[in-house]
């Protein structure tokens, strides 16, 4: 997070929504933000809002994620908003949603996480 | 054949699918599994609500402006959240979230007859237009 750039601007339960300033640093040789800084930021986001209805002393760990990629973003500010989809005892699903500065939809995501002792699967 | 009320598939009749709702870029899909549909729990089968989920999402693509000549979903996933009972209906509604030029995103939200999350899902479908 800190290596990306990235950082928490807003926080409730259940969604958490993190801000990237997209710079050179980000993109790859087609000149677009690398599909992997976003993934990454959705990732955050999502484990994220799932942490804000765990117990104490418990963190998550993505076991699966899926995203699609709709458009391309060169910089500017990047929004991934995370939102929790269901809490299952040992399964725990969320979304979300990665907006440009303009608020359009750039991509979405969804991901299963697993509930694990805080401390392992965190950065 | 762009009509959103298009007469139902072969695999539609077979499995059941009804068209209950069409808004821009929506559809809602009813359907009730029957004891064939059981998986080894007893419970729905997970290709069931996958066929289910993708047949809503697909008339949601049909219902876009400038119309759809064809929409095949090239990608297609599912969590499945809750287990869903034989006999009881589910409710399967798709929705664009991007609609391309060649290729369109879509989502889905599927409930049993309480409004309970069943499953999520999402497709991608590539689409031929209707000329403007």
């Amino acid at each position: 997070m800190a290596t990306l750039g990235a950082r928490i601007t807003e926080a409730e339960p259940g969604r958490v929504v993190l801000e990237l300033e997209a710079g050179p640093q980000h993109r790859h040789g087609g000149g677009v933000v690398q599909g992997g800084v976003i993934t990454q930021i959705a990732d955050a986001a999502m484990g994220m809002a799932l942490a804000t209805f765990q117990e104490d002393g418990l963190w998550n760990t993505t076991i699966e994620l899926k995203i699609n990629f709709i458009r391309p973003v060169i910089s500017g500010r990047i929004r991934a908003v995370g939102r929790v989809v269901e809490m299952k005892k040992t399964l725990l699903f969320s979304e979300a949603d990665v907006l440009d500065e303009q608020g359009r939809l750039v991509a979405k995501a969804s991901s299963t996480c697993m509930p694990v002792p805080e401390g392992q699967g965190r950065e | 054949m762009s009509d959103v009320n298009a007469a139902p598939s072969r695999a539609w009749a077979w499995m059941g699918l009804q068209l209950v709702e069409t808004g821009r870029g929506t559809a809602t899909v009813d359907m009730t599994p029957t004891d064939d549909m059981a998986n080894a729990s007893g419970f729905v089968h997970g290709g069931i609500i996958s066929t289910l989920a993708d047949s809503a999402m697909g008339r949601s693509v049909h219902t876009l402006k400038p119309g759809v000549v064809r929409a095949t979903s090239f990608d297609l996933k599912l969590n499945f959240i809750n287990a869903a009972k034989i006999g009881e209906s589910l409710r399967a509604i798709g929705k664009v979230v991007h609609a391309g030029r060649r290729t369109v995103v879509t989502e889905c939200r599927v409930e049993d007859r309480n409004g309970k999350l069943v499953a999520t899902a999402s497709g991608t479908f590539a689409v031929k237009r209707e000329k403007e």
